[in-house]
């Protein structure tokens, strides 16, 4: 007998035991990848704990942004490209589309580029990391197996956590990293405005909320578990974002001190010194790479799932190249060229990781502004439609974004 | 496209003007009733500014590529609330999921075909290709250029799921679902979304859905099945084969598997248990519990009778196995052999007493290379007393055989 695959469902099953956690935890922690961690770490090495107060505003947006994915999911049941299809046509579907094949595009890109940094940190160069983990990659997404494989991968970025450790080694003044966290400060220049918006891409991903809806969609819940689901939710979100806080810290105490800007993976790798010593390196590394897997093999597949679902192609692994050419063309394209992007000669691993969560993060208010609009519709959303001070939350995230877009805009006209 | 056809989305947005060409506003829906064989329109909704209004379509005289014109001035038609008596093409067709059940799969509604029939315009199929979807887009003639073919659902196919709802459509009556192969369920099943599963779920019988899921994985399952009142459940897994039970709970978690456990009856609970003990890759954990077997001593006649009355249970009846009264196997016969016996012949003298059969211990390779020898369609499993403990179907090793398992049919 031949079993079928609970098709779009495939992380509830794969992170089975994680799941029982909660897939508003998971999917946090999915977020933390390759280019997440470049980005905080970016973030306390340029500006130390100066975007610290812009880490607790938008684990607040986390918060409520996910909580409306997660009421989305108990009240109808689909997905959010789903209900996009469904409430706003074949048009928006389309843009909105696009703009996720882009942003998770560039996002999986960066997790090539997190392959080909950590395995450098293990002295394997890239022209042989990258197209050997390109081929495993996309192998192991075809033959469905990768599940007991993401439970592994999972495991390897527990290691993220001894930032926590560090950031406590290193004794950090923690009045002033208190102080930061409530002052509110911004310097009017163009790389810290794109640092921030990169932290505000890494953190409030568009891939992440398609994901983490999907997950809770096939759950099945019913109203009366949706206090369960908020919470975890809204735990999930504050998790997730204390272990970015904790690797801004890190690196805020030790390279930003230090004068050391990341420019490599070794850079980034440096901050874990005071903990690990010579062993920062690997730690670091294993991390990295275990995120960075984990991140290209889900995002190649639910960029897949989504858009097919949005047009409804025929989809699932269970199918032949000839029967779904679109869903089997789609991850295989993101796989092999994100791939063959970081081959290319003279490119920054570290440049390019943070690149594309500053694109994710330009891009992000547009779904934003799609889930506002329908979870503030009454006769989807019945009894749990938007009360007021969700929507101005959103409503001010997004602004707040695209205000900052802007200024970037403006910047790069008067500054080149 | 000949003049008589046209498509919904080439419909949407026209003006709804009076004779005079005062405009009341656009044309935003059309509400569909009755099917014989394809619905008539009855009424047409027209947004203006941020209202929708309803207008009775005896009201329309002119309903084209280009406008939508009223047969008299606005003053004198009556506008209504949108009436949700009827099926609106927008609200409820468009964009929404179509179950395809020849093809098994999950659609989507891209536009739909209205046509002349009977004098009057009425939908007569949706459109779930890719040319749908690129003249939506405004880029339909890129379709054109590429010779892209219509992929067309007429609208006699389609039924709602359940009468009075709308939310899902199927492409053949919904009675037909059950003739389907259970695999084929299962795999529309999996493609579908919580709240539309439950609702195709909602409408299969017991029998046909326990089938069914014993196609899937066991999370899967599992999942389905904690949607179900536990009455339900329990039902349904009595339902199922006790291999497929055994291999469902014996891919669940511990305390998982004790909720599902607590749901099977009695008897079950001990089958079950026997199964579960067994690892996957021997015969044991191979085998199914249901099978049957009778005595050497009753005549084929009886046995003929009996088979009727206990057959709908089992997997397999093509082989009947032979016992004595200390329940030891003894011997084994055909349907074929039953059939053609004399009626009053004991089992004794018509069963084949060169029986191939493995211990419950033997190793999947054993197993499979005895029924591939000896061409079986099953195989019983001993205990050491050589009593019948279970059978092994072929179907069953098939999986086996497969490269990769069971999720693997492609590339």
């Amino acid at each position: 007998m031949k079993k079928f695959k609970v098709t779009n469902k495939f992380l509830q099953k794969s992170l089975y035991i994680l799941s029982i956690i909660g897939p508003g935890l998971i999917t946090v922690n999915a977020g933390n990848d390759a280019g997440g961690i470049a980005t905080y770490a970016a973030v306390g090495a340029l500006y130390g704990y100066r975007m610290l107060w812009g880490l607790l505003l938008i684990t607040f947006s986390l918060a409520v942004i996910q909580e409306m994915n997660a009421r989305m999911a108990v009240v109808t049941g689909k997905g959010l490209s789903d209900l996009i299809r469904e409430n706003f046509g074949v048009k928006v579907t389309f843009l909105a589309m696009v703009i996720l094949f882009v942003a998770n595009l560039g996002v999986c890109i960066g997790d090539f580029a997190g392959i080909a940094a950590s395995l450098e940190l293990f002295g394997v160069a890239k022209f042989v990391s990258v197209p050997l983990m390109a081929v495993f990659i996309w192998y192991i997404i075809i033959k469905g197996s990768y599940s007991r494989l993401e439970r592994i991968l999972l495991l390897f970025t527990v290691v993220f956590f001894s930032y926590i450790i560090t950031a406590f080694v290193v004794k950090p003044d923690w009045s002033e990293v208190f102080k930061a966290t409530v002052t509110p400060s911004i310097i009017p220049e163009k790389d810290y405005i794109l640092t921030f918006i990169g932290m505000i891409g890494t953190t409030i991903t568009p891939y992440m909320q398609f994901y983490l809806q999907g997950s809770i969609a096939d759950k099945g819940l019913s109203l009366k578990d949706y206090k369960y689901e908020k919470l975890d939710v809204y735990f999930g979100a504050f998790w997730g974002d204390l272990v970015s806080f904790f690797i801004i810290v890190t690196t805020a105490a030790t390279l930003y001190k230090a004068g050391i800007k990341i420019e490599t993976a070794q850079d980034a790798a440096l901050a874990l010194k005071p903990l690990a010593g010579q062993y920062a390196s690997l730690l670091f590394g294993i991390g990295l790479l275990g995120a960075s897997i984990l991140a290209a093999i889900v995002i190649p597949l639910s960029t897949a799932y989504a858009v097919t679902e949005a047009f409804g192609f025929e989809r699932g692994l269970d199918k032949s190249f000839g029967e779904a050419p679109v869903f089997y063309g789609i991850f295989t394209f993101m796989i092999f060229i994100s791939a063959i992007l970081i081959l290319l000669p003279k490119i920054s691993l570290v440049g390019i990781m943070l690149a594309t969560q500053q694109l994710a993060g330009i891009l992000s208010p547009i779904i934003l502004i799609l889930m506002v609009l329908l979870t503030s519709k009454k006769e989807l959303m019945g009894e749990l439609v938007n009360n007021r001070l969700q929507s101005i939350i959103v409503w001010v995230t997004v602004i707040f974004i695209i205000i900052l877009t802007m200024i970037l805009v403006m910047a790069s006209f008067f500054t080149f | 496209m000949s003049i008589n056809e046209m498509y919904f989305s080439e419909l949407l947005g026209n003006p709804a003007i009076d004779p005079t060409g005062e405009k009341l506003g656009v044309l935003y829906d059309i509400g569909v009733k009755g099917s014989d064989p394809f619905p008539e329109i009855c009424f047409i909704a027209v947004k203006r500014g941020k209202k929708i209004y309803s207008v009775e379509y005896s009201f329309v005289k002119i309903l084209n590529r280009r406008i939508l014109a009223f047969n008299r001035r606005l003053k004198n038609i009556p506008l209504n609330e949108l009436n949700l008596e009827c099926l609106w093409l927008r609200q409820h067709i468009l964009d929404k999921q179509i179950v395809d059940i020849l093809g098994s799969k999950v659609v989507r509604v891209n536009d739909i075909k209205l046509a002349y029939y009977e004098g009057t315009v009425r939908p007569v199929a949706v459109d779930i290709g890719l040319l749908g979807l690129l003249r939506r887009l405004g880029v339909g003639f890129v379709g054109n250029k590429f010779n892209l073919k219509e992929e067309l659902i007429s609208w006699e196919y389609l039924e709602p799921i359940q009468q009075g709802t709308t939310e899902i459509l199927l492409t053949v009556p919904q009675s037909k679902i059950a003739d389907l192969h259970p695999s084929e369920i299962a795999e529309i099943l999996s493609q579908l979304n919580s709240k539309e599963r439950t609702k195709l779920i909602n409408s299969l019988d017991d029998e046909t859905l326990a089938e069914a899921l014993g196609e899937m994985e066991a999370n899967f399952t599992a999942n389905i099945l904690e949607n179900l009142d536990d009455k339900r459940a329990s039902e349904i897994l009595e339902q199922m084969a006790s291999d497929d039970v055994a291999d469902f709970l014996g891919d669940l978690p511990e305390f998982k598997r004790q909720r599902f456990f607590a749901l099977l009856n009695q008897q079950d609970q001990e089958e079950i248990k026997k199964l579960l003990e067994y690892d996957e890759k021997t015969a044991g954990g191979l085998m199914t519990k249901e099978f049957i077997t009778f005595n050497e001593e009753l005549t084929a006649e009886e046995t003929i009778n009996k088979l009727r009355e206990m057959a709908p249970d089992a997997e397999m009846i093509y082989y009947l196995y032979v016992l004595n009264e200390k329940g030891q196997l003894k011997g084994v016969l055909s349907l074929r052999d039953l059939i053609v016996a004399k009626p009053s012949e004991k089992l004794r003298k018509i069963m084949r007493k060169k029986i191939i059969s493995v211990a419950d211990r033997a190793s999947a390779k054993e197993v499979i290379s005895v029924i591939a020898k000896y061409n079986l369609l099953a195989l019983p499993v001993v205990d050491k007393d050589n009593r019948p403990i279970g059978i092994i179907t072929v179907d069953d090793v098939m999986d086996l055989l497969l490269p990769g398992g069971y999720h693997h049919e492609k590339v």
